[in-house]
């Protein structure tokens, strides 16, 4: 017995030889694909895409690899999700705050370059013709040419255009049109058998620097390039008048004009977006209105969610309430059907004219709420649906905590005489709200951004009188966002500016959330009770 | 310390989500991963000769058309396939999804080669340079001119009209016996109906902007007057003029005396006019099937008092990054416009044709109908401020009905929202661009000269007020040139001797020295102080 006993070492189990060629087989079924993937995306210029796509990639195989890394085998797709649907969404959003992409930047620089560059015009010394191709069994091309005086001509690629008459040697005779059904060596095709060489259109026909090119199925012209691009200075110049233009934030624009070519690319700007934001007649606007109605409306959402789902809990968990789960089931039932259809729906029943719960309340009590004009019953409408749409999780939520708090305590309060509010004040909530504590945050964070529901049932109206943009009582800071960068704001949809706004949103419900969190304590008291 | 890492994370997820809600457009154009359109496709077709191999097609047409016209469409396909072994792959897409699907797919090149859309959606996809001009040749001629106009953007053609809509007067003819020739007419006889108990509403209407614009028009009212050259200009807002404010007043009364609803909806008066509880009802051709099979007598009329309602054009477009332009413009003009193909898109449409010998020969009373209650009409504008045209109008009237502000504070309020969409932020500076200003604060090199927007140059009432003046500003010796420009943009600018749009005005430092500008508004002379 000396101090050389060694420690029995954990044997390590030796893998299934089987488990392991399965391993392999799929990471390599999953290496070709995301090496696939990243090829594409490179050649298609994606390469931020790229880039992430292939941090996935490797940190999969280094897991799976690894034998230190054995412990993140479990983790390493949420992993990825976390990367490619999470991490990257954002980085991207990040990105794009910093650029003009919107309408008339939607293009990259390649993409609007190429247009532009497409772009033809007709000098003035420039002829322009009707034309019908021949095409050669080779497959080269002739074109019978006519100008709108009415000469004719033959055009071949490389040689000046000949004046030519149909009888002539060589030249069939003219049809009804005055177009030759044949010319020697050459087959006659017709416009759209033409169209479909997809070459035709740039082939160049005639001598060099007066070459004629198919521009529509009726008309050959002279045509030359419009813009010649200067990659050295980034500008273009027009070839018609010698005008130049230079690049301005994506927008090519003369200096002395000040017209600009359409379109426009995709071109970072710096902090442009954040200073638009700041100076926009939106942060004039009504924007603390709608901040304050921000914070009333996910207060009270998650109040009366709560409180209500609680409170039908509590009754279920009366042992002797009849037809528990019938019942159960049945108040189940607005939280499996898609919010959407439900806002529609309840929108449809608060109606005015039609609904039947104006209908009901005009019966019984000859008031008809103006639901979509009052803002005050505007507002308590939208409470009204969330609450429909809320209750039924916490009620969920809520049973099962409800189980979790030992019957003793209980037994124990009835013995100390208290009666069931006590019990209720003094053990059921505290313990309970210690259980879904952080729920009832999640559930405030989900409710200041509840675009669907604002959107859907009144679209944030009704308006504000007098206010500098377009903006509702019912209005929460997404939605009056959206209005601004994407549908009222007037300038198209504005991809840049939307990024921006929602990274200004990010900082306001980040402080939110961390301010709750300190202030509730909320992880220390739940972790003191596990 | 791991509580604190969880605690991010949880923040990093709960942005996410909201960055999804905003950011989902942007994203989506990453998606589909194709190789760059350029390179692959130029070798296939030409490797395949047409005559060898009829199997194959020569080339293939993408066509993205909606659910009620595809089958027009496949038929004409079927034939151009026998004819010329062209194959034409029509892909059903919702009509009012056209437009998004394709600006996210054209970029990428992966888009089709021809699309319908309404004409008001035209000018983003010009501004975005996804689509093609196109050249209808001798078919040019039979097309109505305002359908083309519709499709015109800077002087060029980028559509080929089908169909015109517009809303028409429909009436009851149970309960309308005289058609009424002014607007108060059509009120005074709904009234009296309604005080017969024999209808709910004088009038029915989608919604009380777009479909009422012929009320709007007869008033007097406009949206966008129009220059010299007729096209609609976005600087002359007519939203608050005088006869919109009467227009309002008028509407507000009658809602004020029960004749008309305030927040009625299309559904709602389309189910109010086919119960026979509506004697007029102001709808489009998407309602005119719903009304056949409701049985209700329903005649149709142009509108009183002669209002212009607003049309809007349908047509095909051409993708710019297509490799079959002129393939697909031959289709288009040869196999499109011919008289059998427009009058089935004509008929399975329930709108009037754009097509002259199609129109022409409409024997259809309800189109012919539509027709002549658009033969007035004005197109609708394309321009994009009319996002925010839509939305604070439709504001302004609803502040009215609610009794909230009156007409003329309401279309103020309005007009100014607008205008200041449209005007841009820097209305009113007035500045020096020049080869000067890379010293004077506004950028480095080339860059961060010419710039009529930068704040660092721009110039101030003089305290006499009389003049605008700058500087001065520190500039090395050396040539320099400027000119003045207003507002911030190059669009007015004023050069040699206060000439709009003159020469470059010239300036040389022999040394180091400094240079203030003044700037006379009456004249529009700049001075150039030299110390």
């Amino acid at each position: 017995m000396t101090a050389n006993n060694p420690v029995p070492q954990p044997k390590k189990q030796a893998e299934n030889p089987f488990s392991v060629l399965l391993r392999l087989f799929f990471l390599l079924v999953f290496d070709l694909g995301s090496g696939w993937f990243i090829v594409q995306a490179v050649q298609s210029g994606y390469l931020q895409l790229a880039a992430v796509v292939g941090v996935v990639f490797l940190l999969v195989n280094l897991v799976l690899l690894l034998p230190q890394a054995y412990a993140y085998r479990w983790m390493v797709t949420g992993l990825s999700f976390l990367v490619l649907f999470t991490i990257y969404p954002m980085l991207f959003t990040i990105y794009i705050a910093f650029t003009n992409y919107g309408d008339g930047h939607l293009l990259t620089q390649q993409q609007a370059l190429a247009v532009i560059e497409k772009e033809t015009y007709l000098p003035k010394t420039g002829k322009s013709y009707k034309w019908t191709a021949f095409k050669a069994a080779d497959n080269s091309y002739a074109l019978w040419l006519i100008d709108p005086d009415g000469n004719t001509y033959l055009g071949k690629v490389g040689s000046a255009l000949v004046p030519a008459k149909p009888g002539d040697p060589g030249i069939g005779q003219a049809d009804s049109n005055g177009i030759p059904t044949s010319i020697d060596g050459f087959t006659r095709l017709n416009p759209i058998l033409a169209a479909t060489d997809k070459e035709l259109p740039n082939i160049k026909f005639g001598e060099a620097g007066k070459t004629i090119q198919i521009r529509s199925p009726s008309e050959a012209a002279e045509l030359k390039p419009r813009y010649a691009y200067d990659p050295a200075a980034n500008t273009l110049t027009d070839q018609e008048n010698g005008e130049v233009y230079n690049d301005v934030n994506g927008t090519y624009t003369s200096r002395t004009s000040g017209k600009a070519i359409v379109p426009g690319y995709r071109a970072v700007i710096g902090f442009q977006n954040f200073v638009n934001f700041v100076q926009s007649p939106a942060l004039r606007g009504p924007l603390v209105q709608i901040l304050v109605w921000n914070f009333v409306f996910p207060t009270l959402s998650v109040l009366s969610t709560f409180s209500l789902g609680l409170a039908i809990a509590l009754m279920f968990n009366d042992k002797d309430f009849p037809l528990k789960k019938v019942f159960r089931t049945l108040l189940l039932i607005p939280y499996t059907i898609p919010s959407v259809i439900t806002v529609l729906i309840w929108r449809g029943m608060m109606n005015p004219d039609l609904g039947i719960i104006n209908h009901l309340t005009k019966t019984w009590f000859g008031f008809s709420p103006p639901w979509f004009s009052e803002p005050i019953w505007a507002q308590a409408g939208v409470l009204l649906v969330n609450l429909w749409l809320g209750y039924p999780y916490f009620m969920l939520i809520t049973s099962g905590a409800l189980q979790s708090i030992p019957a003793d305590l209980y037994e124990a309060a009835k013995i100390d005489g208290a009666n069931s509010w006590q019990a209720f004040r003094n053990i059921t909530l505290p313990l309970l709200l210690v259980a879904v504590g952080p729920l009832l945050i999640a559930s405030y964070v989900y409710n200041f951004n509840n675009f669907g529901l604002i959107y859907l049932f009144i679209n944030g109206g009704p308006p504000i009188v007098g206010a500098t943009t377009q903006a509702g009582h019912t209005d929460i800071l997404i939605s009056y966002v959206y209005n601004l960068a994407f549908a009222s704001g007037g300038r198209g949809v504005q991809y840049g500016l939307a990024s921006a706004i929602s990274i200004i949103v990010f900082f306001i419900v980040g402080t939110i959330t961390l301010v709750q969190f300190r202030f509730t304590n909320m992880w220390e008291e739940v972790s003191k009770n596990v | 310390m791991f509580r604190k890492l969880y605690l991010v994370l949880s923040l990093l997820v709960a942005v996410s989500m909201l960055l999804a809600a905003c950011g989902g457009g942007a994203t989506a154009t990453t998606a589909p991963e194709q190789p760059a359109a350029t390179e692959a496709p130029a070798e296939a077709p030409t490797a395949v000769p047409a005559t060898e191999a009829p199997a194959e097609p020569a080339a293939t047409l993408v066509m993205w058309v909606d659910a009620t016209k595809a089958p027009v469409f496949k038929q004409v396909a079927d034939e151009f396939l026998a004819k010329y072994n062209v194959k034409v792959d029509i892909q059903v897409t919702d009509f009012g999804q056209i437009r998004d699907k394709f600006q996210t797919a054209a970029p990428t090149g992966n888009g089709p080669d021809i699309i319908i859309v309404p004409h008001d959606q035209a000018g983003v996809l010009v501004a975005n340079g996804l689509v093609a001009p196109l050249d209808l040749g001798d078919k040019k001629a039979s097309f109505l001119q305002p359908a083309l106009d519709a499709f015109t953007i800077d002087g060029k053609l980028y559509g080929m009209p089908y169909a015109v809509e517009n809303v028409a007067l429909f009436y009851n003819k149970d309960l309308v016996t005289d058609l009424p020739k002014t607007w108060e007419d059509l009120m005074a006889a709904g009234k009296k109906l309604q005080d017969d108990g024999k209808a709910t509403y004088c009038l029915g209407f989608g919604s009380p902007d777009y479909h009422l614009y012929s009320l709007y028009t007869s008033f007097g009212g406009y949206i966008f007057g129009k220059d010299a050259q007729g096209n609609y200009n976005p600087q002359d807002v007519g939203l608050d003029n005088e006869g919109f404010i009467k227009a309002v007043q008028f509407l507000d009364d009658n809602v004020k005396n029960g004749c008309l609803s305030s927040t009625i909806d299309g559904n709602t008066a389309l189910k109010l006019f086919t119960d026979g509880k509506e004697p007029f009802f102001i709808t489009g051709p998407w309602d005119l099937d719903a009304i056949k099979t409701a049985k209700v007598p329903y005649g149709m009329s142009t509108f009183p008092s002669n209002g212009a309602p607003f049309s809007g054009v349908q047509g095909f477009m051409l993708n710019a990054k297509s490799q079959n332009l002129l393939l697909a413009q031959s289709f288009l003009t040869e196999y499109i416009a011919t008289d059998d193909v427009m009058s089935q898109l004509q008929t399975g449409g329930n709108r009037p044709s754009a097509y002259k010998p199609v129109f022409d020969k409409i024997s259809d009373p309800d189109l012919l109908a539509f027709g002549q209650a658009g033969a007035n009409s004005q197109p609708m504008p394309a321009i994009p401020a009319m996002g925010a045209v839509w939305a604070n109008w439709g504001t302004a009237i609803t502040l009215v009905f609610q009794g909230k502000q009156a007409p003329d504070a309401a279309l103020q309020d309005a007009a100014k929202k607008i205008r200041d969409v449209i005007a841009n932020p820097l209305t009113g500076m007035v500045n020096v661009p020049g080869s000067y200003q890379n010293q004077a604060g506004c950028g480095d090199g080339d860059a961060g000269n010419w710039k009529p927007d930068c704040a660092a140059t721009a110039m101030q009432k003089s305290d006499d007020g009389k003049s605008y003046v700058s500087g001065p500003f520190k500039l090395k010796a050396g040539d320099y040139e400027v000119k003045v420009a207003l507002d911030g943009t190059w669009t007015t600018n004023y050069g040699v001797d206060g000439k709009a749009g003159g020469d470059n005005i010239k300036f040389s430092l022999t040394a180091d020295g400094e240079v203030s500008f003044s700037y006379d508004p009456e004249t529009h002379i700049l001075t150039v102080t030299i110390k």
